[in-house]
């Protein structure tokens, strides 16, 4: 009877619990130093931040500023360009990576979606288009959250 | 008890078929999406396919009129059975509107069937102002409402003793375009405010206080540019606006550059070594001003030679530095005494913003040289003194100002700033001309929204006579600046 009963207990734990295959690999140890594309995405915040702040100089004339934004905005595309650069980088190092499958899928799955939203980010720079630059930083660090998330061990 | 092991069976059989009843209704919604892909696809063929009928039609009316064979009659009757008609039934309907679509620079839009973009834009400001020392007038007297460093009481000019004056005269409106075209790209920018001066005394003028508060509007940037170059009235190109701090004050530090006029310029951007350098050239109104024996200001209409004006920029990622050469003829004339002179000034500006950390940074202006007069500290000395038998001497002037700003948060930002200038006047001028001023700016801004500053600001000012008399001002100046 109590057999039964732990026979019932596992079948059913093992179809509601989540798959042991999403515990934090120990594979991407913090290394306490930041990541290339932490220093990338860092510098396109900023360069966001420096952005906004012309919208408080009263003195220069509206093209000024303009031409200032511009300038701003080559940055950011450059920068977004060496980002995709180095998530093709930190892609390739996958096989290094000891994850299983789906570890793997989840990866390039978002490894892929980083790459997709820093192509749309230059291609938004480049074309002048500034108003829609924040929200993709936004997306971009959502992305950023949850691979480190699943992924980066912290804490140690 | 036997039925138990029956029933616990049951329960089993009945949690693994869970996943079986889960998947049929994936493969169901899976169906479904599919349907309605299919669907959307078949409408998005249908919607290409008349659009580009309607296309093929626009092509075939527009090139209507270039085509030999088509008579106009034809023409008349193709547009009668495309074009509608309004409700009366004898004119023809206006043109299907178009969106008005986004422009190729932030907030503007497109002037429909043009390559036009156009933006406008500007604040509204109040500044509510404590001053130790009135100069009359109230907010008609802009000597009140900005720091002229003219104006700062000493000597027999003490004005009243403190007053509190609120105004909304720095309020801004501009309006710009901006046009590609195979010469580059056709900018033009038209900016007013309403800080002109307005007519003195107590008479219940426009201006004045007592009921309407009414203010002129006063041109502050009309100009255009086309490629590289620019004409029209803007800053002056021996200014490096990008150094002047962030301040609640209209007037800024004593010793800045602080020019706008009419001019025409030439810029030029190359790299030397990687670097990106900037040279601009202009030609610029000329205005001279000058001192009499007596302590008096003339400006005498008789300039012949245009201001020339030469300055080059680094623009590094870390900030800006300029510097910059100022050639004037300082002339003066009278026919009446058939007197003539004239004498070539010139003057050179360093200028620079530097970040130091985050978004912190260093400001900075020093400016010399015997034709700087009218060009910095809002005239407070003049170009030259003319002696008694009529002859130009030209002054010796220097000044500038060092500012840091820094940011406690990204809405929260503090500016300090000094500010100098001193002029070297020849024996027999006479001893009552400013020598020499200095200001202070202090002030914590917040800008909870990019559209919006609040901030508070002290400000000290200094002057010092030749006979070394001297007078001081405080001022303490609430602001809020609302854009659009």
């Amino acid at each position: 009877m109590r057999r039964t009963w732990m026979i019932i207990f596992l079948v059913n734990f093992t179809a509601c619990s989540t798959s042991p295959e999403h515990a934090v690999p120990k594979t991407l140890p913090n290394t306490g130093q930041p990541a290339l594309h932490a220093v990338q995405d860092a510098r396109l915040h900023e360069l966001m931040v420096e952005m906004n702040s012309l919208m408080f100089d009263r003195m220069r004339t509206e093209l000024d500023i303009d031409r200032e934004r511009r300038q701003r905005a080559t940055q950011i595309a450059e920068v977004a360009r060496s980002l995709s650069d180095t998530i093709d980088a930190i892609r390739a190092t996958l096989p290094t990576l000891r994850l299983n499958a789906d570890e793997q899928t989840a990866f390039l799955a978002l490894a892929n979606k980083l790459r997709d939203q820093a192509g749309q980010l230059e291609q938004q720079a480049s074309h002048n288009y500034i108003d829609a630059i924040p929200q993709t930083l936004d997306q971009m660090t959502h992305t950023c959250t949850a691979c480190h998330g699943l992924f980066r061990k912290t804490g140690d | 008890m036997k039925a138990l092991p029956k029933m616990l069976s049951l329960l089993l059989l009945g949690v693994l078929a869970v996943p079986a009843t889960a998947d049929d209704d994936l493969r169901a919604l899976v169906k479904e999406l599919s349907a309605q892909v299919k669907q959307l696809s078949s409408r998005v063929h249908e919607l290409e396919h008349k659009l580009a009928q309607e296309q093929e039609t626009r092509r075939q009316a527009a090139t209507a009129p270039a085509n030999p064979d088509q008579t106009a009659a034809t023409a008349a009757k193709q547009a009668s059975t495309t074009a509608p008609t309004s409700a009366m039934g004898t004119e023809p309907a206006r043109k299907e509107a178009k969106p008005v679509t986004v422009g190729d620079v932030k907030g503007s839009y497109k002037i429909p069937g043009t390559d036009t973009s156009l933006a406008i834009g500007g604040y509204a400001k109040l500044d509510a102002i404590y001053n130790s020392a009135s100069a009359r007038g109230g907010s008609n007297n802009i000597n009140n409402l900005m720091l002229i460093p003219s104006a700062i009481p000493v000597g027999s000019n003490l004005g009243e003793h403190s007053e509190t004056v609120f105004n909304a005269r720095e309020s801004r409106i501009w309006l710009k375009s901006f046009t590609p075209t195979i010469l580059g790209d056709l900018n033009t920018y038209l900016e007013m405010d309403f800080m002109s001066f307005q007519p003195p005394g107590d008479a219940p003028v426009p201006g004045d206080e007592r009921v309407t508060n009414g203010y002129s509007p006063r041109l502050r940037h009309a100009y255009g540019s086309l490629g590289n170059l620019l004409g029209g009235q803007t800053w002056t190109t021996f200014l490096n606006v990008a150094a002047l701090p962030e301040l609640n004050d209209f007037g800024g530090p004593i010793g800045q550059i602080f020019v706008r006029q009419a001019l025409i310029r030439w810029t030029q951007p190359f790299s030397l070594a990687g670097a990106p350098l900037e040279f601009q050239t202009a030609l610029e109104n000329p205005e001279t001003t000058l001192t009499l024996p007596n302590g008096d200001r003339i400006t005498p209409d008789d300039d012949r030679a245009p201001d020339v004006v030469a300055r080059l920029n680094y623009n590094p990622v870390w900030g800006s530095l300029s510097v910059a050469g100022l050639a004037r003829q300082i002339r003066y004339s009278d026919n009446n005494h058939h007197q003539a002179s004239e004498a070539w000034g010139g003057a050179v500006s360093l200028a620079g913003k530097v970040r130091t950390y985050g978004l912190d940074n260093f400001r900075f202006m020093l400016n010399y040289g015997n034709g700087l007069g009218r060009y910095t500290s809002y005239n407070l000395f003049n170009d030259a003194v003319l002696n008694s038998s009529g002859h130009i001497d030209l002054l010796d002037v220097y000044g500038g100002f060092l500012a840091y700003q820094h940011f406690w948060s990204p809405t929260w930002r503090s500016t300090v700033a000094y500010g100098f200038a001193h002029a070297d006047y020849p024996p027999f001028v006479a001893q009552s001309v400013s020598k020499q001023a200095q200001s202070v700016h202090v002030n914590l801004l917040w800008s909870p929204l990019l559209q919006a500053t609040i901030g508070l600001e002290y400000i000290y000012g200094l002057r010092q006579l030749e006979n070394g008399q001297e007078g001081d001002l405080q001022r303490v100046e609430f602001s809020t600046r609302f854009s659009f």
